[in-house]
């Protein structure tokens, strides 16, 4: 009895979470992405989606945050997203540049920072903060070495596979920038 | 035959199917599979990631602590609980993020060799969550199936087999139990409901239907291992490897428990992850998944590794009848 009270609390809230994780896709901007019989499911399904919070209750919450129940499983979906990118310009006493990416000593370090670059693309608000964070911590590693650290967070923009063919490449395009400067 | 006879009889027979899909009792071996290889991926884990450890994990890292905590909820774990429980004993902040990290491989180790398994478990689960939670901003679907493993590990008969745990206490526990096979139906349903929503997700959109996902996959610039730009000459390839992901992933329930398409659907899985090991540089999410679709689905191939371990077992130590024949 306590496995099955176990079972069905547990396999309801994977599958509640996974269902309500369905409104990611309900936004402007993913709607779009959407191919058009998934556009009008989930526009009709809009109507009916309550949000978690509404859905289960605190304690539920709490427990499935413990049990790593609370996500959904959109890996990658319903497209491959364009690629967010940090970089640091770094400039040392002869004024001579070096474009640098995070400096990481381990494969999972850099695994890491590379799957949470796509962080930036629903942060919006939180992306200055985070920025300053990374310029803080790479000026405070390098500072012997250099004078001044720039952060860049941006987007690179990858073209279709027919416009390659044509010659197109990818884009950088800049969203967030910060100096950060050893005092004279 | 009444219809309520009739009703009775199909109700008996899904319940019993049920009561077979789920209690029928079977042996360990997979979850004491799972037991090691998730011990030893926690140590691994933890190894690699850590001369990276104070940058990502740090109250003064990449991302500050400050930042980190803005974005977690009240109750979510966080390092700086076990910071401030060890600073009484004058540990300052950076070590007690090495202490952490130490207790994580310690358990990861324990666990493995299935000493005091559950205990190592909720050590290891414990570990996680904390790690997790300050390291939010680097976390990713690995660490979501090694969170929810961890936490079925706990729940999980583990120790039967394997472990120093059955040397030295369970021996009459050992054989055929309910609770395996029901543990072990937990958690081929969570990975069954993740494939399937993962290939739900991405059948909504245009990308995976028409290529275009593979080629971003393959040339996304934080991922990209090698030059894939030959993928833009032959479209054909890229969508026909678009397709392959939708149909593995949105048939995975099916093909896993259809007992004559699970080798193939497995070993079609494990290619995948594998492909995205080596085109995408994301070796430990790749080991992890792989780990755990063998553990679930893999029986006859985790028999086959344990009959392989014991004949070269027996040719290294031959018994004496062995030696006598000899």
């Amino acid at each position: 009895m306590l496995f099955l009270g176990f079972f069905v609390l547990h396999f309801a809230i994977i599958l509640v979470t996974c269902l309500l994780s369905l409104q990611t896709y309900q936004k402007e901007s993913v709607m779009k992405q959407l191919n058009e019989p998934a556009a009008i499911l989930m526009k009709n399904m809009k109507k009916f989606m309550p949000s978690a919070d509404d859905v289960i209750p605190p304690l539920l919450q709490k427990y499935s945050l413990y049990a790593f129940s609370n996500r959904g499983y959109g890996f990658f979906s319903p497209n491959v997203p364009s690629g967010w990118t940090l970089y640091f310009k770094i400039q040392n006493e002869q004024n001579q540049v070096e474009y640098v990416k995070a400096p990481l000593h381990s494969i999972l370090g850099r695994e890491r920072v590379n799957t949470s670059v796509n962080w930036y693309k629903d942060n919006e608000d939180l992306r200055p903060l985070v920025a300053q964070s990374w310029g803080v911590r790479i000026f405070e590693l390098l500072q012997n070495e250099y004078s001044s650290v720039q952060v860049i967070c941006g987007i690179y923009r990858l073209p279709t596979m027919e416009d390659y063919r044509a010659g197109v490449r990818k884009k950088f395009f800049e969203h967030t920038k910060f100096v950060f400067q050893k005092n004279a | 035959m009444s219809l309520k006879t009739l009703i009775m009889t199909i109700f008996q027979k899904l319940y019993a199917q049920i009561n077979q899909f789920f209690f029928a009792p079977s042996e360990a071996k997979n979850l004491s599979f799972l037991r090691i290889a998730i011990g030893l991926f926690c140590v691994s884990q933890m190894l690699g990631v850590y001369p990276d450890l104070l940058n990502i994990y740090g109250a003064q890292g990449f991302i500050r602590s400050e930042i980190t905590e803005l974005m977690l909820f009240e109750f979510a774990p966080r390092i700086s609980w076990f910071t401030n429980a060890v600073a009484h004993l004058g540990v300052s902040e950076p070590d007690s993020v090495y202490l952490l990290a130490h207790i994580f491989i310690i358990s990861g180790v324990g666990l493995a060799i299935g000493l005091a398994t559950r205990l190592m478990a909720v050590m290891c689960w414990c570990c996680h969550l904390l790690l997790m939670g300050t390291g939010s901003m680097f976390s990713y679907g690995a660490d979501v199936f090694l969170g929810f493993t961890l936490f079925y590990c706990i729940l999980m008969p583990m120790g039967r087999y394997w472990s120093v745990d059955s040397l030295l206490w369970n021996r009459k526990s050992k054989g055929a139990s309910w609770s395996v096979t029901a543990f072990l139906r937990v958690l081929q349903l969570h990975l069954v409901i993740a494939y399937f929503m993962g290939g739900f997700g991405k059948a909504l959109g245009n990308h995976w239907w028409n290529g275009e996902a593979i080629w971003r996959a393959a040339t996304l610039p934080q991922f990209n291992q090698f030059d894939m730009g030959w993928i833009a000459s032959v479209p054909t390839f890229a969508m026909v490897m678009g397709w392959f992901v939708l149909l593995i992933e949105c048939g995975y329930p099916l093909f896993m428990f259809h007992r004559k398409t699970r080798p193939y659907c497995l070993a079609a899985i494990v290619s995948m992850h594998i492909g995205i090991a080596i085109f995408m540089g994301l070796y430990y999410f790749a080991a992890l998944m792989i780990i755990l679709n063998i553990a679930a689905f893999g029986h006859p191939y985790i028999s086959a590794l344990e009959k392989w371990g014991t004949s070269l077992k027996h040719f290294l130590r031959p018994s004496t009848k062995q030696i006598a024949e000899a």
